[in-house]
């Protein structure tokens, strides 16, 4: 098999998987295209000696879900400065985070070191054993890593209306 | 109702399984699923066939920047980026050269070496390459003229990472600019014992606070606990 053609079906293998996952994170058809590629490219060689396809999307959620989040801090950063308090109506920013679209929000404007374990854990559901698996690190670490994006979070609900 | 399905199980479901009797009662689960079916079933039906043949022209892309070194050794005495590093007299391991930070830049299809205070585009595909020089850990940072700091390598960002000291080091992926002018620095940092990125950040964080031509002239930052920093500057333009 050649190169180009052992390219080819891992693409077919994983690219729905790595597509889906950059639609999921980034929210648009055509900006998840050029991210599945991207990621598809930074992952190849950890998809080429994959043991089995368990362990392959594995990197595809720990790639896609930095390389998006990163994307996405970095379209921020020509946009106006996101002053805009999120609207906590007197709820904590527990509470907060359990709304899909204001967690997410609170997740954008994280710093970018804990982005991908919160994104993981209250986006995808994972335990912190499961975000510690995808990412590579060791439970504690996610931990802490959730504790300093509850302190952000907990900050920017609370920041008062401009 | 129980929890909403993860990540992992939307994932399982999507390829086979038996739904679990959460899924039958809960709209936000079931409207997941079906976005996760009808997205992968897009790029089998649409993406792929389209954009098969720019995966395998950049991954080909990719292995001729492994090469770039070696055809490019005899040119390395006028081509080599060489900043000279910080460095303690007695180093504890073996040196091999003297550490190096050299840029690839991808432009259109072409792919050629940077020089410092390059002129690059949004788009540009840039790829970097480091000789150790003998130090074991390294850890690569970028901060731009909007004090935008951050770590580009190793890719979970935490800390500098274990490397082979005797060998040039291509860190994995390419990066790629964004469409922020301006100049951008990049630093790597070789040091003996692994360091937090924290530091690196802070100081990377001070120094585009300090304004764009701070960054143009400012080639080690200070506080840092490395044997060797090496530093590059482009320019992002629009054309």
């Amino acid at each position: 098999m050649t190169r180009d053609e052992r390219v080819a079906e891992l693409y077919r293998r994983y690219g729905p998987a790595i597509y889906a996952r950059c639609r999921r994170l980034l929210g648009n058809a055509a900006a998840a295209e050029d991210a599945a590629q991207e990621t598809f490219v930074r992952a190849y060689r950890s998809l080429d000696r994959a043991p089995d396809d368990a362990s392959a999307k594995l990197w595809i959620y720990r790639i896609a879900t930095n390389y998006c989040l990163d994307l996405l801090r970095s379209r921020a950063r020509g946009a106006p400065a996101p002053d805009a308090p999120v609207p906590a109506d007197g709820r904590s920013a527990e509470e907060i985070l359990a709304d899909r679209d204001l967690a997410r929000r609170v997740i954008e404007e994280a710093p970018s070191r804990v982005r991908s374990a919160a994104f993981l854990h209250y986006m995808d559901g994972l335990d912190q054993g499961q975000v510690a698996t995808v990412l590579g690190v060791s439970r504690r670490t996610v931990g802490n890593w959730i504790a300093e994006f509850l302190h952000h979070a907990r900050e920017l609900v609370s920041r008062e209306p401009t | 109702m129980t929890a909403h399905l993860s990540l992992l199980e939307l994932d399982a479901l999507a390829e086979a399984g038996t739904p679990p009797a959460h899924l039958a009662e809960c709209p936000r689960c079931q409207a997941e699923l079906e976005a996760l079916r009808t997205d992968e079933a897009r790029f089998r039906t649409e993406v792929y066939g389209r954009t098969l043949a720019q995966v395998q022209r950049r991954l080909s892309w990719r292995r001729r920047l492994s090469l770039a070194p070696l055809l490019l050794a005899p040119a390395l005495g006028l081509a080599a980026i060489l900043l000279v590093p910080r460095r303690t007299p007695e180093p504890e391991v073996g040196v091999k050269g003297v550490p190096t930070l050299r840029l690839f830049v991808s432009h259109a299809g072409e792919v050629t070496q940077a020089r410092d205070g390059a002129a690059l585009e949004a788009g540009d595909e840039l790829r970097f390459e480091v000789q150790p020089g003998g130090l074991p850990f390294l850890i690569l940072g970028a901060v731009d003229s909007s004090g935008q700091a951050s770590i580009i390598y190793p890719m979970d960002g935490s800390r500098s990472v274990q490397i082979n000291p005797q060998a040039a080091f291509v860190p994995p992926g390419s990066a790629v600019l964004d469409s922020t002018t301006g100049p951008e620095r990049v630093f790597a940092i070789l040091s003996r014992k692994p360091i937090p990125a924290e530091g690196l950040l802070a100081a990377m964080r001070s120094l585009g606070a300090a304004g764009p031509q701070a960054l143009r002239t400012t080639r080690t930052l200070p506080g840092v606990p490395a044997e060797a920093q090496l530093s590059f500057l482009w320019e992002k333009t629009v054309r």
